[in-house]
């Protein structure tokens, strides 16, 4: 019996180990510089379908815009994922992901306290690279240096003259 | 008999279905607090204090448990408590979890007062005339747990009258438990079998079999009806317009103590008030009997 409570404090030590490696995992040399915005102007125009609480705390910024443009450094093997993270920690906007086990990524359920579905049915944040929206997920992109990112509030999914 | 046994059934499960439907439709802290304070009265007077306690008790129990589990899987609100990682427990997700738990935990008090009120006699009267089948699934299953529960502690006791229990350490004692757990299994099945013969040879299965009951509607389960189902409309309006919405997600929204949440509250809490008095009513000799 000894051996055995020996072997699941010695396995509880490895666990815990790991678990401090990938947690405090240091950063790659550094490849460059990205842009990033993060934006929901088309809920300006959508504000009749906007859920109660979050008019009533006066979530939605006035002019649309949660995180100006601003310049971030970027590390080697990086993802998008991680650079919103990083942002959004340094300039403390409330920030939601869930893992999607299915597809390997990270999905942004919301930022700033805008959840998907909360203006709307077919409601939910988008991103762009380099002026194109990407269809997977955030942490499946990765970071050459020099893109432009930009995270978008759609009200209505699909529809193309949302952004203009 | 008491009075409880001469109420119609059918004036208690409009009630209880009322109570419970309104008790999961509705996250508003007040009325909560409301249902799950009425159901543990209710339960109370049908069961005496002690039992309460005990319900209580896990009632709490599993409060807590949610407590704990809805800060990992939302990270919503403003309000920021603490941070391990990259999971940030905030106030509005705790006190989230506590009006979770308060609710599951009305609801299955609602459930064993239904339990108790309504056995299966009632539930077949409540639904032969139109669906005597349902009637019949809902009589034998809710009457199945109870059953199994004896049945169960009668086989673990066979296992330990053959004193397989004294020299077992925890391994064999769950593996002792999983066996008594299949005993079960197949002593339930052969039992179900044995049932439904028995109770198609009945005629428990056939349309426009007449069930014997001696319920009529007393003036008082009109009256009683009356006001469940007046409370009960006016509930259900409120609820699809969505007075006396709450939400908790970013911050919690303020309590406005207008008078759409009084009559909300008021309404409720004499619907509940009234079923009491009614249990009250058929319990009470319980304690006025001479102890001497």
């Amino acid at each position: 019996m000894k051996n055995k409570s020996l072997l699941v404090v010695i396995l509880i030590v490895c666990i815990a180990f790991s678990l401090l490696i990938v947690g405090c995992s240091p950063l790659g040399e550094e490849i460059g510089e990205v842009t990033i915005t993060i934006e929901c102007k088309t809920i300006l125009n959508n504000m009749d379908k906007v859920e109660q609480s979050l008019v009533d705390n006066n979530i939605i910024p006035q002019d649309g815009i949660i995180l100006p443009q601003t310049k971030v450094k970027v590390y080697s093997n990086e993802s998008v994922y991680n650079v919103l993270v990083r942002v959004c920690k340094e300039n403390k906007i409330a920030l939601d992901c869930d893992l999607e086990p299915m597809f390997q990524t990270y999905y942004v359920k919301g930022i700033n306290h805008i959840y998907e579905l909360s203006v709307g049915s077919s409601s939910g944040w988008l991103y762009f690279v380099n002026g194109e929206q990407v269809n997977y997920g955030v942490s499946l992109y990765k970071l050459q240096g020099g893109e432009n990112i930009k995270f978008a509030y759609t009200v209505v999914l699909g529809d193309c003259n949302e952004f203009d | 008999m008491s009075l409880i046994d001469k109420q119609n059934p059918i004036v208690t499960f409009i009630y209880l279905l009322l109570t419970i439907i309104i008790t999961m439709f509705t996250m508003n802290p007040i009325i909560l607090g409301a249902s799950f304070v009425s159901a543990l009265l209710l339960f109370c007077l049908l069961v005496g204090i002690k039992k309460t306690l005990i319900r209580l008790s896990y009632s709490l129990l599993f409060i807590l448990l949610i407590t704990i589990i809805n800060p990992l899987f939302s990270r919503q609100g403003m309000t920021e408590l603490f941070a391990i990682g990259s999971l940030v427990v905030t106030l509005e997700s705790v006190l989230n979890g506590v009006a979770i738990g308060i609710m599951l935990s009305s609801i299955i008090v609602w459930f064993s007062v239904i339990n108790i009120l309504l056995d299966s006699d009632k539930i077949s009267y409540i639904f032969s005339k139109y669906t005597p089948k349902i009637g019949t699934i809902l009589s034998v299953s809710l009457g199945l747990f109870p059953k199994y529960i004896a049945q169960y502690k009668i086989i673990d006791n066979n296992l330990k009258g053959l004193g397989l229990y004294s020299n077992a350490n925890v391994f064999n004692k769950i593996k002792l438990k999983l066996h008594t757990l299949s005993t079960l299994i197949s002593w339930s099945i052969e039992g179900a079998l044995t049932l439904s013969d028995s109770m198609s040879a009945r005629g428990y299965d056939l349309k426009g079999k007449r069930v014997y009951n001696k319920y009529k509607f007393t003036p008082y389960d009109i009256l009683f009806l009356l006001v469940v189902l007046s409370v009960g409309i006016v509930l259900l309006v409120f609820l699809g317009l969505g007075i006396g919405s709450y939400y908790y997600y970013p911050t919690f929204k303020q309590i406005a103590f207008d008078s759409s949440i009084w009559i909300y509250f008021v309404s409720f809490a004499f619907m509940n008030f009234m079923a009491c008095q009614i249990v009250w009513g058929s319990v009470k000799w319980q304690y006025l009997k001479s102890k001497i």
